[in-house]
């Protein structure tokens, strides 16, 4: 066994939260190795570890039997490790060619021998089979034919291992294609492959292995050739059950629909968004990474443009096209970025739980300072901030306290229905668990709650019906009995392959 | 939304309405008397004239602090002036009247605040004259006004214009384009197109200069045209970017496209305009400014730049001083002094600024 | 004078090192003790310094840079900018002179002149809000255009003839005739601008908008309405110190305020107002621009040399920059 890439007991934390559980498992020279695992299963930390993104862990990486550790993903670079991600930025301004060798420039004397680049740019492009040329502007090319300027970047450092992080999710069938094709050309010269998806048929397709991880830890792996869809999504559930939330009160809900979506659509984003939710019911919206569940919720709460279909709200169909419009309707939004779109930095406690609904406070122009804050103080004790101090600034508070402001700041305007987007996305065991408590009374007093997450121990635990989506449809709506980790999982994983 | 425009729109054409509206019904006057033109002033006189009418300057008695404010230091014909007053300071000095000048300037020429600031504090020191070269027509007027209030004679030194103050002292603007057009007339042989390059629009020297220049090549050169007339805001840039557009559009390929002359209101973009003109080889004009500032002289001498039309700013600050003292010693003078000027060619780059204007120091009676 | 003496000996009394650190924990506090410094030590260097007609000079520019300065507060709360004020000071100077000459009441000379302020101040919300202009381009091209349009009202010529009723009323002085009645024309604009900005919920939304844009769309706020209101009054700002201008000099120069909008942001930025948006205060601002004209007014009293006095506000706007940091450490070494 030629073991080129070796991972050795890894562990990863954030703060308290432990993101990867010593993990350990090998990669062979020249394989396709997929990594596979719902989102927060620890697969990209990992790449990060590896790439040098991430330094303080515990575990060791053998790369050629080497023991390695980068201070950089430029200092991977140099070693032969290049990272083609979505999220690794071209300079658009820059030709194709200048930014393959950018960083990494071939000189004579002091000046940049732009000849010697578009050479060995070309001839790379060519290989790739690139119909685009070095001197063409990175600005006038499509999503897919950036990705192939970030590997022919990683050719032109001489990589021989490559990761790629979601690499199809921007690209058109063609494109897709295309890359399935430059693929196989890397394998065959001996370039050795990490490969996170989520999509199945792509892993079966282009894969020669496919390791599973579950909350941070490696479960096993796979030879892609031989394991079944319906074996290897068995290997991707199997929580314990104390993992799970759990409901105190299940199903609350009543007959009554307080909101029903229909038929809506974003062109290029998601299409054909149907459902109803009920008053006093957690509703679940499940889906991987780009599957377009935050976009949905926006949609529904008129943060986003260009968007038809109709919404009804208790049973009326109403107008929304600006979060103004959506909170005159009683919906609120607990948003997915908790300090870029949650709370204003700026503001203390106070002045984030009543922002939406300051008129409240207003006589005769101006605001009651007292009443505004002895008012948040009650919904500061009422959801046990910490420290319970209505005058302190809400950015200085720990994630889940900040949360808990979010949350406040629509009890406070007492919305009916209130959208929760990742609502625990990096707090701590116990203020989940409050969080949870808190969701449930909601209902109880007959609210409405919507939750995206992608945390699907929450989704089970949690909710009376579950919508999933993948990459912009709407798969299935699953309900009570029907919620398990199994069911929900294949039809995210793009649920083509209902029975 | 589209109310909140429309409502706008509305309101901003009733405003533009009622400003135009106030125009036709009472149009600026020029007969207004806060609107002083020292070039047209009845009261009028040159500075050799003035001195043959004055005799010999007073003898002082007691000590005298004068303030002077310059419009900036940055600009060396600023720079000159102050010399100029200080010289002459030093001359009655010398020639046994106890005075003295602090010379100051504001930070720039858009500093319109700090030099009204300056004016104050030397009001607040109770100096005895003050000798202002305002940035603009009104930014010193509060200061004009107070230091009037308080007993304080204040003249008023080449521009701006202070409507208010009892006393200008400068050249004739006018005058400055008179001489111009009357050289580019003579050495185009009364024939040919010429162009103007202004200074900041509304400032009252570009406006003057250009008056003059152009009145006069109607009067004495009706076959010489004026074909372009543009603002370069005192700049050299601004007048080089210009020049460059102009000698594009006049390539000299038919008497139409030729240009034979440019005026400049200041030698400041006069020199923009030779940079300009080193790069084009299609038309050769002449190209004028005012000033005379050092840069000119070479300039002239490198034979770059033709002419220009001098005030002798190190002379008109000496003018300055003796006109406060003569103020001080009562003496009558008048609303308006006429500085020398005359216009530099190569043929007199080399004299003496004193051969050319035939400067003397002014005497001082004895005891 | 031993009833003075008496007295200052009380205020002195009050000045513990305690009382003052604690002062100069707030931005305000180490505003004004900063002010008594500059003071203090121009008055030694030239007892001139603090003889009436210098304190009303530096009043009266405080004036019209104060205006100026809480007006653009209201665009850098915004996370903005307003580089159109200076252009926007000299509309309203042109416009206003143009009516009064006109013979119009100088009351609704007044009342059209705040409306120019708000009308051109709005078009710059309208601009970064409707079209998604940067406000720094946005108003670099505003700045040019009024600034045209300013010219072409006037013709580049000043506008004379001013009636004295009108000045008098925005340019008398009182107590002695030592102090500026415009001074309390700022002081209440001040005033008003900080309840607006800290007691309502326009001033509300304007901070909420300001430091965090997504999240207060997120929480239902029309941040178009937002901020062309923010930049209207940024306008007002502008006009009312036209206005003033235009009184103490009598002429209406259609250059008037060129690179006053740097005035505007210095005064602005030594209050402690934040080029990031969502912090600052009409107070701070106003204090700032004393600050400044006091520093100015002493430069020349102190008869600095004019190249000199560059570097030194050059130098005052960086110590001010900095004093943010040494605040920090003061409130961790009080606590």
């Amino acid at each position: 066994m030629n073991e080129y890439i070796e991972f050795k007991n890894i562990s990863k934390s954030f703060g308290k939260i432990e993101v990867l559980h010593n993990v350990s498992f090998s990669v062979k020279q020249g394989e396709v190795h997929a990594l596979l695992g719902e989102n927060g299963a620890g697969k990209s930390t990992l790449l990060n570890i590896f790439h040098g993104v991430y330094q303080d862990y515990s575990g060791e990486i053998f790369y050629n039997h080497q023991p390695i550790k980068f201070k950089s993903v430029f200092d991977a670079n140099h070693h032969g490790i290049a990272k083609v991600h979505q999220e690794i930025n071209l300079v658009n301004d820059l030709t194709v060619g200048e930014n393959i060798a950018l960083g990494q420039e071939d000189v004579k004397g002091i000046f940049v021998d732009r000849k010697k680049i578009d050479k060995k740019s070309n001839d790379i492009l060519d290989e790739l089979g690139c119909s685009f040329r070095s001197r063409t502007k990175v600005s006038s090319l499509t999503a897919g034919e950036k990705q192939m300027v970030l590997i022919a970047k990683a050719l032109y450092s001489n990589a021989n291992t490559i990761s790629f992080d979601e690499p199809t999710a921007a690209l058109s069938n063609n494109e897709i294609d295309h890359f399935f094709k430059t693929v196989e050309k890397l394998k065959a010269k001996g370039v050795t492959i990490l490969y996170v998806s989520h999509r199945l048929n792509e892993i079966f397709k282009i894969c020669d292995r496919v390791t599973v991880f579950l909350d941070g830890s490696y479960v096993n792996t796979f030879d892609a050739k031989t394991i079944t869809k319906e074996k290897l999504i068995h290997s991707m559930v199997g929580r314990n059950v104390e993992m799970f939330a759990q409901r105190k009160m299940p199903k609350l809900y009543t007959n009554e629909v307080a909101l029903k979506v229909e038929n809506l659509n974003k062109p290029g984003i998601f299409s054909g968004i149907d459902f109803e939710v009920r008053r006093g019911e957690i509703f679940g919206l499940y889906g991987l990474v780009g599957s377009k569940r935050t976009d949905v919720v926006r949609a529904i709460f008129g943060a986003e443009e260009h968007v038809s279909g109709n919404i009804y709200i208790g049973g009326e169909k109403v107008n929304i096209n600006s979060p103004y419009d959506a909170i005159k309707h009683g919906i609120g939004l607990v948003p997915e970025e908790r300090k870029s779109q949650g709370f204003v930095k700026v503001f203390n406690n106070a002045e984030n739980i009543t922002l939406t609904d300051i008129g409240r406070y207003i006589n005769k122009f101006l605001i009651n300072d007292k009443k505004k804050n002895s008012s948040a103080v009650e919904y500061i004790k009422k959801l046990n901030v910490q420290p319970l101090d209505s005058k302190k600034m809400t950015a200085t508070l720990s994630g889940g306290n900040q949360q808990k402001i979010v949350i406040a700041k629509w009890l406070h305007c007492n919305s009916e229905i209130l959208i929760l987007d990742e609502p625990t996305k990096g707090i701590d065991v116990g203020a989940k668990e409050e969080i949870y408590n808190l969701l449930e009374e909601l209902v109880s007093q007959g609210k409405t709650v919507i939750i995206v997450s992608s945390e699907l121990p929450e989704i089970i635990g949690l909710c009376d019906t579950v919508m999933v989506m993948s990459e912009g449809k709407q798969i299935k709506i699953v309900r009570d009995k029907f919620i398990n980790e199994k069911e929900i999982l294949k039809y995210a994983l793009g649920g083509e392959f209902d029975e | 939304m589209k109310k909140f425009l429309s409502v706008m729109i509305m309101v901003f054409a009733v405003l533009s309405f009622a400003a135009c509206n106030g125009n036709q019904k009472d149009p600026i006057p020029t007969a207004d008397p806060t609107n002083f033109n020292p070039d047209a002033s009845s009261d009028a006189v040159n500075y050799y004239d003035l001195r043959d009418q004055l005799g010999a300057v007073p003898l002082l008695e007691g000590s005298y602090t004068f303030g002077g404010v310059a419009k900036a230091f940055e600009n060396e014909y600023w720079r000159t002036l102050k010399t100029g007053m200080e010289t002459g300071a030093a001359k009655f000095y010398e020639g046994g009247i106890n005075v003295t000048i602090d010379m100051r300037s504001a930070l720039g020429e858009g500093d319109q605040t700090g030099q009204l600031a300056i004016v104050q504090d030397m009001i607040t020191r109770n100096y005895d004259a003050i000798l202002v070269s305002p940035i603009t027509d009104g930014n010193l007027v509060p200061g004009v006004e107070d230091a009037l209030e308080a007993g304080i004679p204040v003249v008023n030194v080449n521009d701006g214009i202070v409507a208010i103050a009892p006393n200008f002292v400068g050249p004739n603007a006018y005058e400055n384009g008179v001489l111009a057009a009357n050289y580019i007339g003579e050495q185009l042989n009364g024939e040919g197109q010429v162009a103007i390059v202004t200074g900041m629009s509304g400032a009252f020297a570009a406006r003057q200069r250009t008056l003059g220049f152009k009145e006069t090549i109607e009067a004495n050169f009706p076959n010489i045209t004026v074909v372009e007339e543009q603002t370069a805001n005192w700049s050299r840039e601004e007048a080089r970017n210009l020049a460059n557009t102009w000698f594009t559009t006049y390539d000299g390929s038919t008497p139409e496209k030729t240009l034979d002359a440019i005026f400049c209101n200041n030698d400041t973009m006069a020199l923009g305009v030779v940079e300009a003109n080193e790069a084009n080889d299609n038309v050769d004009p002449i190209i004028v400014g005012v000033d005379g500032i050092s840069e000119a002289y070479d300039a002239i001498r490198d034979g770059k730049l033709d002419a220009t039309v001098d005030s002798f700013p190190l002379f008109k600050g000496q003018i300055a001083v003796e006109m406060a003292i003569r103020i001080l010693a009562g003496q009558a003078v008048p609303r308006v002094v006429h500085t020398p000027q005359a216009l530099i060619t190569t043929a007199n780059v080399d004299q003496a600024a004193t051969d050319i204007i035939q400067w003397t120091d002014p005497q001082i009676q004895t005891k | 004078m031993s009833k003075v003496n008496q007295m200052m000996k009380n205020v002195l009394k009050k000045f513990t090192w305690n009382n003052i650190k604690q002062a100069m924990a707030s931005r305000e506090g180490l505003l004004i003790i900063s002010i008594f410094i500059i003071v203090g030590v121009f008055t030694i260097i030239d007892s001139v310094y603090i003889m009436p007609r210098n304190i009303v000079n530096i009043l009266e520019q405080s004036v019209v840079n104060g205006f100026l300065a809480v007006g653009i507060t209201f665009a850098i709360v915004l996370a903005g900018i307003d580089l159109s004020i200076g252009s926007i000071y000299a509309l309203s100077i042109v416009f206003v002179s143009k009516f009064l000459v006109g013979g119009m009441n100088p009351f609704l000379a007044i009342g059209l002149g705040i409306l120019v302020g708000a009308i051109f101040g709005g078009f710059n919300g309208v601009l970064i809000s409707k079209l998604k202009l940067q406000p720094f381009i946005a108003t670099l091209g505003t700045m040019s255009i009024y600034r045209g349009i300013a010219y072409i009202v006037t013709n580049g010529n000043p506008v004379l003839g001013i009636p004295t009723e009108y000045r008098q009323i925005l340019n008398s002085n009182t107590f002695g005739s030592i102090v500026p009645v415009s001074i309390f024309l700022l002081i209440a604009f001040v005033i008003f601008t900080q309840i607006v900005l800290k007691k309502t919920r326009p001033g509300t939304y304007i901070y909420s908008v300001g430091g965090n844009e997504e999240s207060a769309f997120l929480s239902g706020i029309k941040i178009d309405r937002i901020k062309i209101l923010g930049y209207a009054i940024s306008g007002i700002g502008g006009a009312i110190a036209g206005m003033i201008l235009l009184a103490q000099l009598g002429t209406g120069e259609p250059i008037a305020g060129s690179g006053a909008e740097l005035n505007a942001i210095a005064a602005t930025a030594i209050g402690g107002t934040s080029l990031a948006g969502g912090k600052g205060s009409p107070i701070a601002a106003f204090l700032g621009a004393i600050l400044l004209s006091a520093l100015k007014v002493g430069l020349i009293v102190a008869m600095v040399p004019t190249f000199w006095q560059y570097v030194a506000t050059g130098a005052i706007i960086i110590v001010a920059a900095s004093v943010e940091i040494i605040q920090k450490r003061l409130k961790s070494s009080t606590t």
